[in-house]
């Protein structure tokens, strides 16, 4: 079977609890070494959250949503945390560490199983022709994000607590290097943060069957194909039918991204998709009335029962509609195509015609000929428990989602080929007043919209199915309501991981600084707070964003005044001060450009901008008053003096990182 | 394996014995034992692939009404309504095609006349469609003839496999 999400996040969090049972008294080498692989651990759990798009820290959209801003804060503490814990594993790197211990050990493997799953979901995300996969939009959506952050939380509740332990021990007694002590501790505080941050916003938000949905996100590529055997008995059929029904799913996929090339997408690989689906459908809709019949005998839920009978109606209208564009292709083709090309969709469609035909049919060998023909299976043959329903509810949901994709995927293909001319008749099945000379004449257009509607009608009774039996999968705790699951989560993408990257490659989201670039001191805002006794998670984690914000804003704009200066500025021409940038790049941020909204600057920002205490609103062409403010140095002198200003204290539009436009 | 010497056209495809199945007449499908003599009559290349055309659309007609007369049959009666087109659409591009029109549709069988017995019909015309078209690539004179031929005697013979019950040979012998 696939690798499913599931198989890495839980020993991961199984290893984690494993590592914080090892206690705080730990020999000092093993405490070295559980410091190097907690940096490492961290920095992998803080690249799932980097893989998260979010807005900017400081627009509109970061504060009005509760579920986003906890989503930032608990980023932002993971950064803090991460970032903490590379001092303090750099600070014992000489030292000698004991990689044997239990405690390394164990985060040593919650790292490997945590970057495999990063993996894993990055298998979905592609930009080759295919594109993504249909599991992509699940994974980016709230409920997966929401799911994925809790699960990162748990594991940052965990470490922190642990980490609390070993610093407190560590720092006095244990003889590590003080920058390892004090980048424990801090890392301690910033992942209790991180999993805080999380817990407040989307604890009452997450339903348990995310949990679900995450941990069954299979491996973005194919399982392997399962030939079917001459006598697989029930269960080994629905678990066939489960890897084709898979399968196909990333057919489709495949062929989708081929439909306007392929000499595979002809009439004659869409003929057998339509006819493979009208066979599923009508051998499903048996199945279902012996699911129907069968869960009458033992008495299931009437609810289950009802709804076993209302998916079997709605796939009653299901595969005549596919018989139909079959019945259509009778006499429409895209022409004289030599060769036996055939779409990898028809291929693997005939490993589900004949699972579900055995599985509908009381002959282990039957095949699709008047040979193998026979009565239905037996209810009881084909389930003898409630277990046995389930599974086999399971694939017939299975099969039907397929050929929904199927039904979506040819539509479009059909639709672009009628928009090509490419579809004809052959000249022989024309009345004699048609003088063509050639074997295929233009098939009419309306003869053309005539099967575009019979595809959409397919498509439309195929989606209808597969939702019931979504329904019905959950109502019965089928082991396919993951895709009822997947289905529903798939509508409003949030995220869009990254392409995976290896230990210690800067991903895009975190630029590596030009070598030679003067780098400001990152901070600043932090330690104002501190200063002022500012103890508030809140608070202190939007001060560490907006001094990331900072350093970011800074580097880029330093980079670029330094190649504008390459490019302008005479070789010989005296070189810049470092804090010449700022200056430049304030330059850049000011400039009124065609946008001529109002925005409100802060006043100590503006200041160092312009060398001013105005705090006047200002014209800011196209940014945001936050990308504006900052500066290196804008609350220095300013906070200090006036030590009751916090961030609710300052006057709207004049807070830290709202970046709200002044009234 | 012997290698036969070729034939003329119309010498081989009249010694080629009548099919057993098709002998027989079914009421209601006058126009099936018309083509199956078409077939069995025809005596050159063009005239084999015209009556082959006219059988595999008449057969394609026949298993569409029959799909619902049996569910058991219901797959079988899709799948030899597809190899049927597949025949068709082989033929369709053959060279030697007779640039003439197709034979009027098939009427179908009054509805007393049981699936079963139309699948066997079927089979027996799918057998001796099968064993002329393979007769008839070997004696084509161009590649795309024998390419033709070929790809439609398969069709007739997956008919002829589709529509066949188990152990009942509806081969011609």
């Amino acid at each position: 079977m696939t690798a499913v999400l599931g198989d890495f996040l839980r020993p991961a969090r199984a290893h984690i609890t494993a590592a914080a049972r090892s206690g705080s008294d730990l020999p000092l080498p093993a405490r070295r070494a559980v410091i190097t692989e907690l940096d490492r651990l961290v920095t992998t759990m803080n690249r799932y959250l980097d893989d998260l798009v979010l807005p900017a820290d400081f627009t509109p959209a970061s504060t009005a949503d509760t579920e986003v801003r906890a989503a930032l804060d608990g980023r932002c503490a993971l950064r803090r945390a991460a970032a903490s814990l590379h001092p303090a594993a750099a600070a014992v790197r000489q030292a000698g560490v004991d990689d044997a211990h239990p405690a390394a050990g164990h985060l040593s493997s919650a790292n490997s199983y945590l970057a495999a799953g990063r993996d894993l979901l990055q298998t979905h995300f592609t930009t080759g022709s295919a594109g993504s996969t249909w599991w992509a939009p699940v994974i980016t959506s709230p409920l997966v994000t929401a799911a994925l952050r809790a699960e990162l939380a748990a594991c940052s509740r965990q470490l922190g607590a642990w980490t609390a332990q070993l610093s407190r021990t560590g720092s006095l007694y244990a003889g590590l290097p003080a920058a390892a002590s004090q980048g424990l501790r801090d890392a301690s505080r910033w992942l209790r943060t991180a999993a805080n941050s999380d817990q407040a916003a989307h604890w009452r938000n997450t339903p348990a069957p995310a949990r679900k949905l995450l941990l069954g996100i299979p491996a973005g590529f194919p399982p392997p194909r399962q030939p079917p055997s001459s006598a697989e008995p029930a269960p080994e059929l629905c678990a066939g039918i489960t890897v084709t029904a898979e399968r196909l799913r990333h057919a489709v996929r495949t062929f989708a991204g081929q439909a306007g090339w392929s000499p595979a997408a002809s009439s004659r690989s869409w003929r057998r998709h339509a006819l493979a689906s009208a066979i599923t459908g009508h051998a499903s809709e048996l199945i279902l009335r012996s699911l129907a019949e069968r869960a009458r005998q033992l008495d299931l839920s009437p609810a289950i029962r009802a709804q076993l009978t209302s998916a079997a109606d709605d796939l009653s209208h299901t595969w005549p509609a596919f018989r139909e564009i079959a019945r259509h292709w009778d006499t429409i083709s895209t022409g004289a195509h030599r060769g036996r090309d055939i779409s990898p969709i028809a291929s693997e469609l005939d490993d589900l015609v004949l699972r579900t035909g055995r599985l509908a049919y009381d002959n282990p060998r039957w095949t699709p000929d008047r040979a193998g023909a026979g009565p239905a299976r037996d209810p009881a043959d084909l389930a003898a428990t409630v277990s046995d329903v389930r599974i086999a509810l399971g694939a017939v949901h299975h099969a039907i989602d397929a050929i929904n994709h199927i039904a979506a995927c040819d539509t479009d293909a059909v639709r672009d080929a009628i928009s090509a001319g490419r579809l004809y008749l052959p000249t022989r099945l024309l009345p004699e007043h048609y003088d063509i000379p050639s074997p295929y004449a233009p098939a009419p257009s309306a003869l053309a919209a005539e099967l575009a509607g019979c595809y959409e009608t397919a498509a439309t009774a195929a989606r209808r199915a597969a939702v019931a039996l979504d329904e019905l999968a959950v109502t019965a705790r089928s082991p396919s309501s993951t895709l009822a699951l997947a289905r529903l989560s798939a509508g409003s993408p949030v995220t869009a991981p990254q392409p995976p990257d290896d230990d210690g490659r800067q991903t895009p989201a975190q630029a590596a600084p030009q070598p030679g670039v003067p780098q400001p001191r990152a901070g600043q805002v932090e330690d104002i707070l501190h200063g002022l006794n500012i103890t508030e998670p809140g608070m202190l984690l939007r001060a560490a964003a907006i001094d990331e914000a900072t350093h970011d804003l800074l580097a880029n704009a330093t980079v670029s005044s330094r190649n504008r200066d390459s490019i302008n500025q005479p070789p010989q021409r005296k070189p810049r001060t470092p804090d010449q940038a700022p200056r430049a790049a304030a330059k850049d941020v000011i400039h009124a450009g065609a946008d001529t909204r109002q925005h409100a600057i802060p006043a100590g920002s503006a200041g160092s901008l312009n060398g001013t205490t105005s705090t006047r609103p200002v014209t800011v062409g196209g940014r945001s008053s936050a990308q504006a403010v900052i500066s290196p140095r804008p609350w220095q002198g300013r906070a200090r003096g006036s030590a009751s200003r916090t961030d609710s204290a300052l006057p709207p539009g004049r807070r830290l990182g709202t970046g709200r436009p002044a009234g | 394996m012997t290698t036969q010497r070729p034939r003329p056209l119309c010498a081989a495809l009249a010694s080629l014995p009548p099919a057993r199945t098709t002998n027989k007449k079914v009421d209601g499908m006058p126009e099936i034992s018309g083509i199956t003599t078409l077939l069995r009559d025809a005596d050159s290349l063009p005239d084999t692939l015209a009556a082959g055309f006219d059988a595999f659309e008449a057969m394609r007609q026949l298993a569409r009404g029959c799909e619902d007369a049996v569910p058991a049959l219901f797959a079988a009666f899709m799948t030899t309504a597809d190899a049927a087109i597949d025949g068709r659409d082989a033929i369709t591009i053959a060279p030697a095609l007779p640039p003439s029109r197709a034979a009027t549709g098939v009427r179908m069988p009054q509805a007393s006349v049981p699936a079963e017995e139309i699948a066997g019909v079927l089979a027996g015309l799918g057998a001796l469609l099968a064993d002329r078209l393979s007769q008839a690539a070997t004696l084509a004179a161009t590649t795309q003839d024998r390419t033709a031929c070929t790809e439609a005697a398969l069709a007739a013979e997956r008919i002829c496999q589709l529509m066949a019950r188990g152990s009942d040979d509806s081969r011609p012998r």
